[in-house]
């Protein structure tokens, strides 16, 4: 119900000091502030922001002023939504050992997730995160040996969602998903290399035999055996890129570097096991994800490494998607926090991750 | 929603407050952290407000002002064999402070005014009270300057401290301007 100003009456006429009677606001008198007379180099002494403000009451409450005891809200979707207090939705959260970075951002997740905006961690290496999202009614999806296995040729729901848009909102869906793809692709072959990316070269072979196989599936994805077998097979297309004037013995020269790599990807490689076949479970797009990696051993680096960078890569095009088709009307639109646990391991494993890794 | 006006404090829905005014502003140099404490949060006070309030005087009558002032501190430093410390002190403070007015200066009236508000509860009302009472007299002292309760008048005063832009000199029986001039 809302208020009419004209039927909200208070019995009797103001006088010129408020309505009067008990409780009803007339002031009796009035005394003003006494007043003192400076310039202006002296009055500035007078300082009045020599303390801190609070923080606006936006966001997930993360607990209470050290200094003044009040209520403090921080998330990063909010402190650039509604506060406007930062220009991009980012936060990197820096601490030293034990003191509660993935408890903070536990709870931002868990504060978002009652806003509307998905969690969705890419690589829990602890696990920190597995609980949370599994009480949230979300998707927990365990990678390593023997728990499950990622495909980094599988587009994931890029593929389904690309049939149901049109122009070009596909062109760039299917452009946005294999340049992810490619990236993955060299960033697991620098890992393999001990941190020594592809060459130009094979950059360049990679790129050509992921588009045959695209060409040639009929649906079901293909996975690294099939461009295994793509470049071992070289057809003309291949052996056009490679420049091998030609010869076979040449083309079988030239790649055979990336053959001992790619070697290293399916079963019986260093990384076979987890990489060298179909996608077990596929990340969703509609629900809190945590990608569980904590059973891989912390002695195995690269494996980490490598896990996490598919992961990011797959959780990314999860969420290209859900863009693409709020974009074209044809979903609600989602907003999802993206949580990189342990980024420091990924920068240690290697050169080359800040192009091939971050979106 | 009720509000009641006592004499020394003001109580508004679920909350008592006391307004304090500058009546004293700090003698001598001051550094810019010298509010600090009393702008700070403290722990038995539930919100305290310190409104500045300044008023800027026009560049005209800036000039005439400190130069009347300078010659009511030196009529009275002359006007005795032994003028006392505080008309010398006086003497020179109007004298610096027509000084920076002559290299550019501008001039300003300021009013402080403090609000501690604690929350009404059945039982333990007036002992909070009482300690926000104290606290803010402590701080007072910290920041230099001399601040006494406005009595009588804590509606007022309570409704000028806030940031509505009620200025009180123009509502009183004798305007700013009037007795600017006496």
């Amino acid at each position: 119900m809302r208020l009419r100003p004209g039927r909200l009456r208070v019995a009797g006429e103001p006088g010129a000091r408020g309505f009067a009677g008990p409780g009803r606001g007339a002031a009796g008198h009035l005394e003003a502030a006494p007043e003192w007379r400076a310039t202006t180099v002296q009055a500035c002494g007078l300082w009045p922001f020599a303390v801190g403000t609070g923080t606006p009451m936006t966001g997930v409450p993360l607990g209470r002023d050290l200094l003044s005891g009040a209520t403090l809200c921080c998330d990063p979707v909010s402190w650039f939504q509604r506060a406007r207090l930062i220009s991009t939705p980012s936060a990197f959260v820096l601490g030293r050992p034990g003191l509660g970075k993935s408890t903070v951002v536990r709870r931002m997740a868990l504060g978002l997730a009652g806003y509307g905006v998905l969690p969705l961690v890419l690589g829990d290496l602890k696990p920190d995160y597995v609980d949370l999202v599994d009480a949230l009614g979300g998707q927990v999806v365990s990678l390593g040996d023997g728990r499950g296995r990622l495909n980094v040729l599988d587009p994931g729901e890029t593929a389904a969602a690309a049939r149901r848009l049109t122009g070009d909102a596909r062109a760039r869906l299917l452009a946005d998903a294999h340049g992810r793809r490619q990236a993955t692709l060299s960033g697991l072959v620098t890992v393999l290399r001990g941190g020594a990316p592809p060459t130009d070269r094979e950059e360049t072979v990679l790129d050509r035999a992921t588009r045959l196989l695209d060409d040639r599936s009929g649906g079901t994805p293909a996975t690294v055996h099939d461009l295994l077998q793509v470049v071992r097979d070289g057809p003309a297309e291949l052996r056009a890129v490679v420049v091998d004037r030609g010869e076979r013995r040449r083309y079988d020269e030239l790649t055979e570097a990336l053959e001992a790599s790619l070697l290293g990807l399916v079963d019986g490689g260093r990384l076979g096991r987890v990489f060298g076949g179909p996608t077990t479970v596929p990340i969703r797009r509609d629900r809190p994800v945590v990608v569980d990696v904590s059973s891989v051993d912390d002695a195995r680096t690269d494996l980490q490494a490598a896990l996490l960078l598919a992961t990011w890569s797959q959780g990314f095009g999860a969420v290209a998607v859900s863009h693409a088709l709020a974009d074209a009307g044809l979903e609600p639109r989602r907003h999802h926090v993206v949580v990189l646990d342990e980024l420091w391991r990924v920068l240690r494993a290697g050169r080359g991750w800040s192009t091939g890794s971050t979106r | 929603m009720a509000a009641q006006a006592r004499w020394s404090s003001y109580r508004h829905d679920g909350a008592e407050s006391v307004t304090w005014a500058m009546t004293g502003a700090p003698r001598g140099e001051v550094g810019c952290a010298v509010l600090a404490d009393l702008l700070a949060p403290h722990p038995d006070v539930d919100r305290k407000r310190v409104t500045l309030l300044y008023r800027p005087l026009e560049d005209g009558r800036a000039a005439r002002a400190v130069e009347r002032d300078r010659h009511t501190a030196d009529f009275r430093v002359a006007s005795s064999r032994r003028p006392s410390a505080r008309a010398l002190a006086e003497q020179r403070a109007a004298t610096r402070t027509a000084e920076e007015e002559a290299r550019g200066a501008g001039l300003v009236d300021f009013a402080m005014l403090v609000t501690a508000t604690v929350v009404d509860t059945p039982d333990g009302a007036p002992d909070a009270l009482a300690a926000a009472r104290a606290a803010v007299d402590t701080l007072a002292g910290t920041a230099r300057v001399q601040l006494r309760p406005v009595f009588g008048a804590q509606d007022s005063a309570f409704a000028a401290a806030l940031p509505v832009g009620l200025v009180l000199p123009v509502h009183l029986g004798v305007p700013a301007e009037l007795r600017g001039a006496l």
